[in-house]
């Protein structure tokens, strides 16, 4: 049977889930965590670390261990986001071919997409540990508010990871999925999605097994990581107003003042006052060290963050708005992501809906399982579960005097489509251009770019005669496409897109080749280090036999000699051999082991 | 009470044009309609139907009722006591979800029956994953999805609230949502299931909007205003509102018309003239033609059996521009066919008076007064 995961791919955070028997549950890593750190690490030797072990070793090797990659993904080089990024992140950001961003680590350009697939490829690894199989399919979860370059960035990452992605569904949509499963519920719900890097809210409706989504939005540069930052903030500036010494430019300082932060933040969700030691955080020139002491109390993190706080809530202010509902006709409120965990946003939440949120649901969990249950239900055909996602964006059309045409409204139910008729405007026109938005702004320069689409081959005729009908097509996954046909003659038209920021076709195949490669030489050198672990063995109980072999029989003897030169001989091999003369050494270890067993056995 | 004999063969009743009745059946009633074929027995009508036969029963009465198909007996009396009574009923049996029958499963109103749709058999062959009750519903549904009204499409009523509008806009989604048919080979069907769905969508997200309802609400009270007054409303304003729906639909509606109107032709040539008739009524009721309706009427008026329809259709021609010099001349003919000679001398006179000079219409009315 044909299993499909449901893959949770978060900023901090990600996490894997699977339907067993009819109900969905998350599957732990090797360590036994449900969830596992969205962390890439390469190390000296060029070797990938994913997850605990890439966070783990994060303050020695900084500035190749890339955290809160998606908080880069799909995003253009100029954009606000990757500015805030380069001046914040110990790794190096560099413009990549498309106008995209990409990391420098160990000397090496990784695409986002790259650094995703990484991860989605640990997933899959946890997967195949507990289901036993490779899973080949998943649905993955995107925050609700992302744009359509960061959806797609976020299927190419799939596909370089080898994982076909069947479906790309919104987070909040998937925890709403996880907490109605198996439920006969008629209700209107609020998702309230606090996760690492992104906020989302959704409003629902859901009856019969069916999940309407009736408005969303969200702000995907607003989470977990800047309520850290704001920690970190602090602690530098008063570290600095006391000893004039900004940590921040101490990369090592700063990777250990943002674990701090961290611990500090989670820590403040039980206790009303946390301490922060870090001890030897600075040394000074003159060798004196310095140390950082202090307590931060419940208050002051919440007065250092109580303006994010509130963005969310204007958030959701609004998206009640555009629901046409009132606070009132919400039934229930759930609370995701790990921020949830905080005291003061379940306050204001409550305090803004008017009733305390619903704790039914795992705040780190719930995404991952309703990936899982939409996973399911489309490649069962189950009839029980039917998702009805919107886009939340507009998407639109530049226009003379960089106007912006809105083609499909915000909040659109997808799939759906809008045809366009375009006309020549000069007598033998040949070629249209068309530029593709997505954004809320009337003016186009103020929305995100989705690519620009060159009509051409047009026939030769006077202006206004040739007359293309373009239709723009959401999917299921919220991605755009855009197809052409020639009005009079039915022929479909070429589109040549010439500016996008996403991965080319060739790019994605060299990336994915790549990573067959790395998996290839990943998997020798695991094969190599598990021969020399068998030469070693063999080595030892050769050694052991004879050291204890008792008489000392002129067989025994022999073998003794035999035994130097083959043990010296592999011994040799374990420092510097290749696949090849492990393979002859093991053998003969293997040999020469079972003589002298046979030695020792007849004595 | 009628009591059915279940031995019984119903019939389609002679001369029922189904364009213009005053009951509308369900959906239901027309699936049993479509089975009626003048030689099945309500039994086997009922065992072949899947309604069950307590539902058969229902509908055959209802049918019936509405003088749509005739029975052995026929008790008119009684009937027409029938008729309100048992539509009750049937009214409220169709929002059960039956998932057995094409014609149960379609929740919406549409003008065309089921019964009397003309299936496309290249599409109805083409092997996909689906089957020919779904395949049929799919192609029945999107075929009449411009003809319908956001309200007819849910299949509600006009005052429907929000949770009726949710109900039916669900159930329908869980029927043609892509998502029910993932990995399946749908062929053709795949855009017109698309489409269904998303109009759909569009029709729930409008009328469950209070401000888009009342826009809409406001455009189709409009709509009947200009359809009973015949002033063209395509002026370029409107056009641009909605140009490419505007378009898309004219476009579709005029290929329907000149369907309907090549297969009246060919009835009309073989000489099944009330066959003829009504393709050529369900014609005009996509696009009101006036030359078109001369065009019939006129060579209706050798038929002498047909002269009711010739004035009917003359008539049609006449309310779409009233004007008409053509229309009121033929008019009068129809009429001097009839001999009705006031009605005809009515209507040369009218004629006459935008055109004072006609020699021959005054050489009419001159023979007619005579």
């Amino acid at each position: 049977m044909e299993r499909i995961i449901g893959i949770d791919l978060g900023t901090t955070n990600s996490c894997v889930a699977v339907v067993e028997a009819g109900s969905p549950q998350v599957i732990p890593n090797k360590g036994g965590y449900k969830t596992t750190p969205s962390a890439v690490a390469i190390t000296d030797s060029g070797r990938r670390l994913v997850g605990q072990m890439a966070k783990r070793q994060a303050i020695t090797n900084a500035e190749h261990t890339v955290y809160a990659a998606k908080r880069l993904i799909g995003r253009k080089w100029d954009s606000s986001e990757v500015r805030h990024c380069i001046e914040t992140c110990p790794y190096e950001i560099i413009q990549g071919p498309h106008d995209d961003a990409r990391i420098k680590l160990r000397g090496k350009e990784y695409s986002l997409p790259e650094i995703s697939s990484i991860i989605l490829q640990e997933m899959k690894i946890v997967a195949e540990d507990f289901l036993g199989e490779e899973p080949e399919k998943a649905v993955v979860t995107v925050p609700a508010y992302f744009n359509d370059n960061q959806r797609k960035a976020t299927k190419d990452a799939g596909r370089i990871a080898g994982l076909d992605i069947i479906r790309i569904i919104n987070e909040p949509t998937a925890a709403a999925l996880a907490y109605g499963f198996g439920k006969d519920l008629d209700a209107t719900v609020a998702i309230y999605d606090l996760g690492g890097g992104t906020f989302d809210i959704s409003i629902l409706d859901i009856h019969e097994g069916v999940f309407d989504v009736l408005s969303t939005a969200g702000d995907t540069f607003l989470g977990g990581e800047d309520f850290d930052a704001r920690i970190i903030e602090h602690l530098a500036f008063e570290f600095a107003r006391e000893h004039r010494v900004d940590l921040r430019n101490d990369q090592m300082a700063l990777q250990r003042l943002r674990d701090a932060a961290e611990k500090a933040k989670i820590e403040l969700s039980s206790m009303d006052e946390t301490e922060i030691s870090l001890p030897f955080i600075h040394s000074m020139d003159n060798g004196e060290a310095l140390h950082l002491q202090t307590t931060l109390s419940r208050e002051k993190f919440e007065e250092l963050v109580i303006d994010l706080v509130q963005r969310t809530i204007k958030i959701c202010q609004a998206t009640l708005q555009e629901s046409g509902l009132e606070v009132e006709d919400i039934d229930d409120v759930i609370l995701v992501g790990g921020m949830t965990r905080m005291p003061r946003i379940q306050q204001d939440v409550a305090d803004y809906f008017g009733k305390p949120p619903s704790k039914q649901v795992h705040p780190d969990e719930a995404v991952a399982l309703g990936a899982a249950v939409q996973g399911d239900a489309l490649v069962e055909g189950r009839g029980d579960v039917l998702l009805l996602d919107v886009t939340p964006h507009s998407l639109g059309l530049m226009v003379h005097g960089g106007g912006f045409e809105v083609l499909i409204e915000a909040n659109s139910t997808i799939p759906t489509s809008h045809s366009h008729i375009f006309t020549t405007v000069r007598d033998g026109q040949t070629s249209v251009k068309i530029v593709v938005l997505q954004g809320e702004s009337e003016r186009a320069e103020q929305n995100e770019l989705l690519g620009e689409f060159v009509l051409s081959g047009l026939r030769h005729a006077p202006a206004g005669e040739v007359e293309i009908e373009v239709t723009f097509e959401i999917s299921a996954d919220g991605i755009v496409s855009v197809h052409a046909t020639d009005m009079e003659t039915g022929k479909k038209q070429s589109i040549t897109v010439t500016a996008t920021s996403g991965l080319t076709e060739d790019e994605i195949e060299a990336m994915i080749s790549e990573n067959e490669d790395y998996l290839v030489e990943l998997k020798r050198s695991e094969e190599l280090e598990s021969q020399r672990d068998r030469i070693r063995k063999s080595i030892r109980e050769v050694e052991k036999l004879l050291a204890n072999g008792g008489a000392d029989t002129d067989l025994v003897a022999k073998l003794k000699d035999r035994a130097a030169d083959v043990v010296a001989g592999a011994r040799n091999c374990l420092d510097s051999g290749d696949a090849d003369s492990l393979a002859s050494a093991g053998e003969d270890l293997e040999k020469l082991l079972q003589s002298v067993r046979a030695a020792v056995q007849s004595i | 009470m009628v009591d059915i004999d279940e031995n019984w063969v119903p019939e389609l009743a002679p001369g029922v044009d189904l364009q213009s009745l005053n009951a509308q059946p369900t959906p239901e009633e027309f699936f049993v309609l479509s089975r009626i074929d003048g030689s099945s027995t309500v039994d086997s009508i009922a065992k072949t139907s899947g309604l069950g036969k307590d539902k058969t029963l229902t509908c055959v009465k209802n049918l019936h009722g509405y003088g749509l198909i005739e029975l052995p007996i026929s008790n008119a009396e009684e009937t027409e006591q029938e008729q309100s009574k048992s539509k009750a009923d049937t009214t409220t049996e169709s929002d059960s979800d039956d998932d057995g029958d094409v014609a149960v499963s379609i929740k919406g109103r549409f003008p065309l029956p089921f019964s009397d749709f003309e299936f496309d058999q290249e599409l109805l062959e083409q092997s996909v994953e689906l089957d020919d009750d779904f395949k049929r519903e799919i192609i029945f549904v999107h075929a009449q999805l411009d003809s319908v009204d956001h309200y007819q499409l849910l299949g509600v009523e006009r005052d429907a609230r929000r949770r009726q509008l949710r109900g039916s806009y669900f159930k329908m989604s869980k029927r043609y949502h892509p998502d029910r048919f993932y990995q399946k080979i749908l062929g053709d069907f795949q855009p017109l299931i698309e489409r269904i769905f998303q109009r759909v969508t569009k029709a729930y997200q409008t009328l469950s909007n209070r401000n888009k309802r009342k826009e809409y609400d406001a455009i189709l009270a409009r709509g009947r205003e200009s359809h009973a007054t015949p002033v063209q409303a395509s002026t370029p304003a409107s056009r641009r509102s909605e140009p490419r729906e505007a378009m898309n639909d004219s476009r579709k509606r005029d290929m329907a018309f000149k369907v309907l109107i090549q297969r009246g032709d060919k009835a009309f040539d073989n000489g099944h003239i009330s066959a003829a008739l009504k393709e050529y009524r369900k014609a005009l009721t996509l696009k009101r033609d006036e030359q078109v309706a001369l065009r019939i009427a006129r060579s209706l008026l050798d038929q002498p059996d047909h002269l009711e329809d010739a004035t009917a259709f003359a008539r049609a021609a006449q309310k779409i521009s009233p004007d008409s010099l053509e229309a009121l001349k033929l008019l009068g003919a129809v009429y001097e066919q009839r001999e009705q000679l006031d009605d005809a001398i009515y209507h040369y006179e009218q004629a006459l008076e935008s055109a004072p000079d006609d020699a021959d219409l005054r050489a009419r009315i001159d023979r007619l007064r005579s």
